[in-house]
């Protein structure tokens, strides 16, 4: 059955065909949202503004834009969308999702999101409130362009796109496991996924409601925000980050499950404690809906409430502290192969441990007040994402990459981007701690001069971020375009006793056997998880 | 056919696993692109840059007939092509259920912007719920008819499922026609309430969380009144079967979880808040 | 279950279609219908009677496709999507090995292990060819084909 080329990529109902279009969307839109970023760096390099003209306004905007398009539109969607969709029906032994069509309505609602930011970060003066658009500076009195509504719809449209996408998740893990396959035989990605989807479904509701609120009250009139109407933005903050908190466990989820197969993998050992993990993301995602008044510090709760939401916060580092544990236990007496992947989550361990212990710092009620709205918020949350996270989405990227394209990549052009990347987002964000510690605040553009010296070795870096995403995309395009003749990276070496002619019909890992691509239609007859008589 | 004679070669020849690997379908795309016409003509006729509503409500109608020709394969697909075996069943039923689990978070975030400033109302209030010079709505009066309505609607929803069940056509017809007559006039009297209400969705905080919440329950009270009418033209054109009937299932369930809803909310916004 | 129906398929294509193919690969009597009559009725065929106007249809009238084939299945008390372990033949040796049933020549086998002796799931591409062993347990595995023999690719 030869589908039309339109057909077949706009009207998909194929898992993997998705998963390529949502990976170039991400990386698209991982432009923009890098584009903003070096934008912004660079109007930070030094005290006075450099080429912005003093229009604050538009800086902010840049601030808007950036992490909207990093979080919603690149990470989630390659994360989920394209590592999700591809593998976890691959590693389940489920021939697609549970809805196949759904599955392309999440998709194509992205594109959308996408013209929703640009148009409103292009519109009269721009989203100029920050990704978490706070009443009373997103209300119509301070905002009264089109340009928070856009926003607003553009989160909508996010939002329905990863909700649908969650169903489509845990309907597939519930219902469409291969056979012999129980809950607890399934590997860590797919569990890691799983409880990112239980953490969309319970949580983007809330989003979707304080945002609809917003939207009420920007445009007919409402009272839910305005302190003159007995409302309280305080509700918006409540709301917001009752997602919020939840949102950025769900970027780092994947990148667990991910990691898990990754250090397994490389040091050629089974994870050590697999339940352990099971159990550990799991109380992560319980945890995260209990601690998101730690985004509040600063607003007038009472004592208890911060001491409550500080202990919460920080019980949240044990089940964290065990998956870290779990990773360096099982690097530990394996056979460590420092291929390009193993690589990434080596950085990944070593600096997701930083953002980690300084996100203890900042579970402080009694810290928070020093470090509210500084940069050093700044420096942990891109110690998470932009190491955490993206460290595991590139590793996976290369992990998986053959597997998804049957294309190898060139191993010099990917320890390239690696280093490239690894210098430049440390160069980036350590220096954010100092300033944040001093006192420097986020969000603005203008600073005093006596922090010039830190804010210049962190857009120094920035511009060393721009080379190394040029490596990364030459080394995409030479996996694209000469990936048949690279050298394959075997990912697990070969036993001394082992014949080399077995090798490729096993593994731990069922989408590693797969052919490369694997076929349109996966699986034909579903394979058998058998414990024989 | 006896399945027990059935060949190999022959099985060979069909799929050989239970699950529904949709076709292509433009559908996705049609209702996701409908929804950005939407989003963008709702907030740029909103500040003006339109001059007139028509794109707004092209957009929002264009949005309703995309997810009719999607629902409209899907019913093809079941009950026309067969191709929902039990395991397809029990994850749609198993996604409705998620659906359910997500909409009633949403509920619960709006019993939550309501209780924020129902439990502490500010001075500017006049520190009471409802506030200082607002007149409450009477639960006594209509919101308690509506109230019995409902409940009596899950009465008629489980006689026409059982009626479903035991292939009384005629039963069926009747349980699903009354179910949707009172969900109409529910939606009907709800209107009448807000066009006789003292107050409006502008008025304080009270009238926003208010009229956000009963709102809401009621556009989804559309959308049920919706399902339950396609229910009643699909048991008369025989789409049902006694055993397989997931649209049916599915319209049961939203039914009796907007019930829950309707309590809650009568409950808390209409007793307690007066 | 599949045991039942592999045991009376095997001994019954002895008797049934493959010594026909072996004997008159291009005499297979069997007529392509051509009207609806032929293939609906009362007893259980491919598409169902229909409703009686006035009731509620119930699914033996009116499944069709997948799902009545299904249902059909479930009324004999056959398993025609195989969920359970299809496995039943064979001790797991290089002698011999499990035989793994297959229409499509391979099949993805995750072995855990005998019983008892668990392990983490090890995943082999059983072939009809070789045997596959798994690297931890030991365990043998050979596919079985159990397709059409022109489909077949050896």
């Amino acid at each position: 059955m030869k589908l039309n080329y339109v057909t077949r990529w706009t009207f998909s109902t194929s898992h993997k065909d998705m998963a390529m279009l949502y990976l170039m969307f991400g990386m698209v839109s991982a432009m923009v949202a890098t584009g903003m970023s070096v934008l912004m760096r660079m109007e930070l390099a030094n005290g006075n503004s450099q080429f912005f003209y003093n229009n604050h306004q538009a800086f902010n905007v840049m601030v808007t834009g950036h992490a909207m398009a990093m979080m919603f539109l690149f990470v989630m969607p390659v994360l989920m969308g394209a590592f999700g969709n591809f593998f976890v029906p691959m590693l389940m032994g489920a021939v697609d999702m549970a809805f196949a069509r759904l599955n392309n309505m999440s998709f194509w609602c992205l594109p959308p999101a996408l013209v929703c930011v640009m148009v409103s970060v292009f519109m009269e003066s721009g989203p100029g409130t920050g990704w978490t658009v706070y009443p009373p500076l997103s209300s119509m009195g301070s905002h009264s362009g089109p340009s928070v509504d856009l926003a607003m719809f553009a989160l909508h449209l996010t939002t329905m796109s990863s909700l649908l996408g969650a169903m489509n998740f845990m309907v597939t893990m519930l219902n469409m496991r291969t056979m012999g396959m129980h809950m607890m035989n399934m590997p860590l990605f797919v569990w890691a996924m799983f409880f990112t989807a239980m953490l969309l479904l319970l949580s983007l509701p809330v989003l979707t409601a304080g945002v609809t609120l917003l939207l009420l009250d920007r445009n007919f009139n409402t009272g839910f925000y305005e302190v003159g109407a007995g409302g309280d933005p305080m509700l918006y903050e409540h709301l917001f980050w009752f997602f919020g908190h939840p949102e950025v466990y769900m970027l780092m989820m994947p990148g667990f499950g991910m990691m898990s197969h990754m250090v397994s993998t490389y040091s050629k050992k089974p994870m050590f404690g697999e339940v352990g993990m099971l159990y550990a993301m799991g109380s992560m995602g319980l945890l995260g809906f209990l601690v998101w008044s730690h985004h509040m510090y600063m607003v007038g709760l009472d004592m208890d409430s911060r001491a409550y939401f500080t202990s919460a916060t920080m019980m949240m580092a044990v089940p964290t502290g065990m998956k870290m544990f779990s990773w360096l236990a099982t690097l530990y007496g394996g056979e460590m192969r420092l291929g390009v992947p193993m690589l990434f989550a080596l950085g990944f361990l070593f600096l997701f441990t930083m953002g980690g212990l300084t996100g203890v710092m900042l579970s402080n009620a009694s810290m928070d007040v020093a470090f509210h709205d500084t940069y050093y918020v700044v420096g942990h949350f891109h110690y998470v994402l932009s190491m955490g996270a993206l460290f595991s989405l590139m590793g996976a990227y290369y992990y998986w990459g053959p597997a998804m394209f049957g294309l190898n990549y060139n191993k010099v052009w990917a320890e390239m981007h690696f280093w490239l990347l690894f210098m430049s987002v440390n160069m980036m964000f350590l220096p954010m701690h100092f300033l944040g510690l001093n006192g420097q605040p986020r969000r603005m553009p203008d600073y005093p001069d006596a922090f010039m010296g830190w804010n210049y070795i962190s857009s120094m870096g920035s511009a060393m971020s721009m080379m190394s995403v040029l490596a990364g995309l030459k080394s995409v395009l030479v996996q694209l375009e000469n990936g048949t003749n690279e050298e394959f990276d075997t990912q697990v070496t070969p036993d001394f006793l082992e014949a080399n002619l077995t090798r490729s019909n096993r593994d731990h890992a069922l989408e590693l056997m797969l052919s490369r691509p694997a076929e349109f239609h996966t699986f034909r007859e579903l394979p058998m998880l058998v414990t024989p008589r | 056919m006896k399945l027990k004679n059935m060949t190999n070669k022959v099985r060979g020849n069909m799929q050989l696993h239970p699950f529904h690997l949709v076709g292509p379908s433009p559908w996705p795309m049609f209702t996701s692109f409908s929804l950005m016409n939407l989003a963008l003509s709702m907030a740029l006729t909103s500040h003006g840059y339109m001059g007139h509503n028509y794109f707004m409500f092209l957009a929002m109608f264009v949005v309703f007939y995309s997810m009719t020709l999607w629902f409209k394969d899907m019913m093809a697909e079941s009950s026309y092509l067969g191709d929902h075996t039990m395991a397809v069943k029990r994850g749609m039923n198993q996604g409705f259920m998620l659906f359910v689990v997500s909409e009633m978070l949403m509920f619960v975030s709006l019993f939550w912007a309501y209780l924020h400033s129902a439990l502490n109302p500010n001075v500017e209030m006049g520190m009471m719920w409802p506030p200082m010079g607002m007149e409450a709505m009477s639960p006594a009066e209509l919101p308690l008819l509506n109230t019995m309505m409902l409940l009596a609607s899950g009465v008629t929803m489980t006689y026409a499922h059982h009626a479903l069940m035991n292939k009384d056509r005629k039963n069926t017809l009747y349980g699903f026609m009354y179910s949707t007559m009172l969900m109409v006039v529910f939606v009907f009297c709800q209107g009448l309430e807000y066009s006789f209400s003292s107050f409006t969705i502008a008025d304080s905080v009270y009238g926003s969380a208010f009229f956000s919440a009963t709102g809401l329950h009621g556009m989804h009270m559309m959308m049920l009144a919706m399902m339950l009418a396609m229910c009643t033209w699909r048991v008369y054109n025989y789409d049902f079967t006694n055993t397989s009937h997931v649209g049916a299932e599915t319209t049961m369930l939203y039914l009796h979880v907007l019930d829950m809803m309707w309590l809650f909310m009568y409950m808390v916004m209409y007793w307690w808040g007066s | 279950m599949f045991s039942r129906i592999l045991k009376q398929t095997v001994s019954k294509r002895t008797l049934t279609s493959s010594s026909r193919l072996f004997q008159a690969p291009t005499k297979v009597n069997s007529p392509t219908a051509t009207k609806l009559a032929e293939v609906t009725g009362p007893d259980s065929s491919l598409i169902g009677p229909g409703a009686q106007p006035g009731t509620i249809p119930s699914n033996l009238d009116q499944a069709t496709g997948l799902e009545r084939f299904e249902m059909l299945g479930k009324m004999e008390g056959v398993d025609v999507f195989d969920m359970e372990n299809p496995i039943f033949e064979g001790s797991g040796t290089m002698q011999d090995p499990y035989l793994v049933p297959t229409y499509v020549g391979y099949r993805y086998v995750g072995c855990m292990g005998k019983k008892g002796e668990e392990h983490r799931p090890y995943w082999l591409k059983v072939t009809c060819d070789e045997p596959a062993r798994c690297w931890h347990s030991g365990v043998v595995f050979l596919g079985k084909y159990v397709g059409a023999p022109e489909h077949s690719h050896h």
